[in-house]
């Protein structure tokens, strides 16, 4: 199937690039051109008013979370981590699904085309994804001691993935304070087995560093070396206390950083993701939104602005910009799922969000004031129409069937919380 | 009731990165209420600068604030129960919540204040950390912070540096001369110590004399001989050359 979006009034085709007056021409879920003057056979959406961009990728969510959203805003992670545990031990396959929906309603309508989940019944978070046509990861998560269950969890978890049209499998383990190393190697064992990839919550918080400093001797990101879990399909969410010989490392495994800034500054967790050395070093570092719970946003554009905001707070300078955002959550985000995608060049996935030219957070418009205003002023709320691999998955036409998977996850989250 | 801003210690040195910390502390609202400095016994201590720390003595008082001034044995694991000891005497003293710290590169430096003073239940400001050495040194210069080098342990910097006050000129040729030379502009390696004679929230300042001396090919001292507060604005001359 093919479709022209033609005559773009900009496309950002990658960080950097933006070219106005432009054709794109999406042909087998991928991107067959760009350019002018282009046809195509196929459907044509007008898009003299509207701007093109890659599709964002949510490096990080907990997406059913979204059932919890507003219950718990004070308390450093430690406490709140304790409320919403209380509060989980409710939480049913029903409502994970029901709150999945919404949430991925909510991430395609801000433009996410692609995202990577870490929560209970995962095969629900699937089911919810795979219907609403967004790329989805998720898969089974461990946390407490090892034992046979968890093996066999693991294992029939990631078989149901894999009858899940459109989803990927992850493979997590919560976090070293609250996991034991032998699920640590556990998980790297089955995400190699089944070409999943691999994620942990990591140096959050300076508890944890030295917690994992006292019990092991080492620092988070080493011991996580020493077990076998890094590697380049590995993403470390958080690293907010990072020390610098563990960056090395990060970079010598080919491990992807997971940057969720709005999460770590909403729980105060006082670190300081050392962004521009990472950028330096040639790490892979991709931006997630952390769950609903905790951001309480799910709106990437939000998170790309906050990104460039608190490092050029944390480092008095200004070396972090508007290109590096967009780069984290686009092209970045898509090197980590291993996908070619994250740019409007040929041959790249057809994922592809169209913002409303006309809003006025998107102007005075020009080719070089576009990058700015996608990261600086816009927000998700701007997003007129979303394409994963080809396909319209949002547009203004789908948006009440996606208010309505809100209203009934809004009703049950109601009836579960109040 | 006036406001009183959240209350910190001061790790102070009485160099320019701790001096510098504890006025961002100052202007961000906290309440820095005891400066806590740990005077090395050993010429090689690894954590804590020991050239000229003991005049942090005349600098607390020039900055009108109480000192918790302890000796470390400059030894590896015996300096950091050194440093959690009078930590913990800060906050049973003083009720401090946290701790402002001058680390600007060094994590093995940041984490192991950080574990010590998880312990403790402190927090830990590094306002310093992972800033622009040379932004850094040109802006102390700029917000008025006067200081001289006091030692030196590098190749590239040699024995003229020493006891000068650094003015705009000084730091763009210490700046000049790290590129070239491959140190760091703002001496986090060890490079060079300095101490802090002048800076905006001090009453008074500090007048030192003496003479530089060699200790090894690329290694100077600057040997304090004398020492005092004057009022600002009084005299001239600060160092002998």
């Amino acid at each position: 199937m093919e479709i022209l979006l033609s005559r773009c009034r900009a496309a950002l085709l990658e960080p950097g690039r933006v070219e106005e007056d432009v054709d794109i021409l999406v042909s087998g879920g991928r991107i067959a051109g760009v350019g002018r003057g282009l046809g195509g056979g196929g459907d044509e959406i007008d898009c003299r008013r509207l701007v093109a961009m890659p599709g964002l990728v949510n490096a990080h969510t907990h997406a059913a979370m979204w059932a919890l959203r507003g219950l718990y805003d004070r308390g450093e992670l430690p406490e709140w981590l304790r409320s919403v545990g209380e509060a989980e031990e409710g939480v049913t396959a029903e409502l994970v699904y029901h709150a999945s929906r919404a949430a991925v309603a909510e991430m395609l309508m801000g433009g996410v085309t692609a995202f990577v989940d870490m929560y209970f019944h995962p095969l629900e978070t699937a089911r919810a994804a795979s219907e609403l046509g967004i790329r989805a990861y998720t898969g089974p998560v461990l946390a407490g001691e090892y034992g046979e269950g968890k093996a066999r969890e693991v294992e029939r978890v990631l078989a149901g993935l894999s009858r899940i049209e459109g989803v990927g499998p992850v493979v997590s383990v919560h976090a070293l304070y609250s996991s034991s190393p032998e699920l640590y190697r556990l998980a790297a064992e089955a995400a190699s087995r089944w070409g999943a990839l691999l994620a942990t919550h990591v140096s959050e918080t300076r508890d944890e560093v030295y917690y994992v400093k006292n019990l092991h001797g080492v620092f988070p990101v080493e011991l996580l070396d020493r077990l076998g879990f890094l590697g380049p399909r590995t993403s470390l969410v958080h690293l907010g206390w990072v020390a610098s010989w563990e960056l090395r490392l990060i970079g010598e495994r080919g491990a992807t950083a997971v940057h969720c800034p709005s999460s770590n500054m909403k729980l105060a967790t006082g670190g300081f993701l050392p962004l521009r050395e990472m950028l330096d070093a040639g790490i892979n570092v991709a931006l997630g939104t952390d769950g609903p719970a905790s951001n309480n946003s799910l709106d990437m554009f939000r998170e790309m602005r906050m990104a460039v905001l608190l490092s050029r707070n944390n480092y008095w300078h200004t070396r972090v910009g508007a290109g590096d955002a967009l780069a984290m959550a686009t092209r970045n985000g898509y090197r980590m799922l291993g996908l070619r995608g994250g740019a409007l060049k040929p041959g790249y996935l057809a994922d592809i969000v169209l913002l409303d030219a006309g809003s006025p957070r998107l102007r005075p418009l020009t080719a070089k004031r576009a990058e700015s205003h996608l990261v600086y002023s816009a927000c998700g709320c701007d997003v007129h129409t979303v394409l994963v691999g080809g396909r319209i998955v949002y547009s203004p036409e789908a948006r009440g069937a996606l208010l309505e998977a809100v209203e009934e996850a809004e009703r049950l989250a109601s009836e579960y919380f109040g | 009731m006036p406001y009183r801003g959240i209350r910190l210690a001061s790790l102070f040195s009485g160099g320019k990165d701790s001096t510098y910390a504890l006025h961002w502390a100052f202007l961000k609202g906290f309440d820095v209420s005891v400066l806590v400095a740990l005077k090395p016994r050993r010429e090689d201590s690894w954590m804590f600068h020991r050239p000229a720390v003991e005049l942090t003595r005349l600098q607390a008082e020039a900055l009108g604030m109480p000192i918790l001034l302890r000796e470390t044995s400059g030894e590896k694991g015996a300096e950091l129960a050194d440093l959690e000891e009078a930590l913990r005497e800060a906050r049973d003293a003083y009720g401090v919540y946290g701790v402002v710290t001058g680390a600007l590169l060094s994590d093995y430096q940041r984490m192991n204040i950080n574990i010590v003073a998880h312990g403790l239940g402190l927090k830990v400001y590094s306002p310093l950390w992972r800033k622009d050495q040379e932004d850094y040194m040109r802006r102390l210069v700029r917000h008025g912070f006067r200081f001289i080098v006091t030692s030196i342990d590098a190749y590239g910097l040699g024995g003229r540096f020493l006891g000068r006050v650094v003015d705009e000129k000084m730091v763009e040729e210490i700046i000049s001369r790290s590129r070239r030379y491959g140190f760091n502009p703002a001496f986090e390696g060890g490079e060079a110590e300095t101490l802090v004679l002048d800076a905006p929230l001090f009453a008074k300042r500090l007048v030192v004399r003496g003479r530089p001396l060699r200790v090894g090919e690329y290694s100077w001292r600057f040997v304090i001989e004398e020492a005092r507060l004057v009022d600002k604005g009084v005299g001239d001359g600060d160092t002998a050359e």
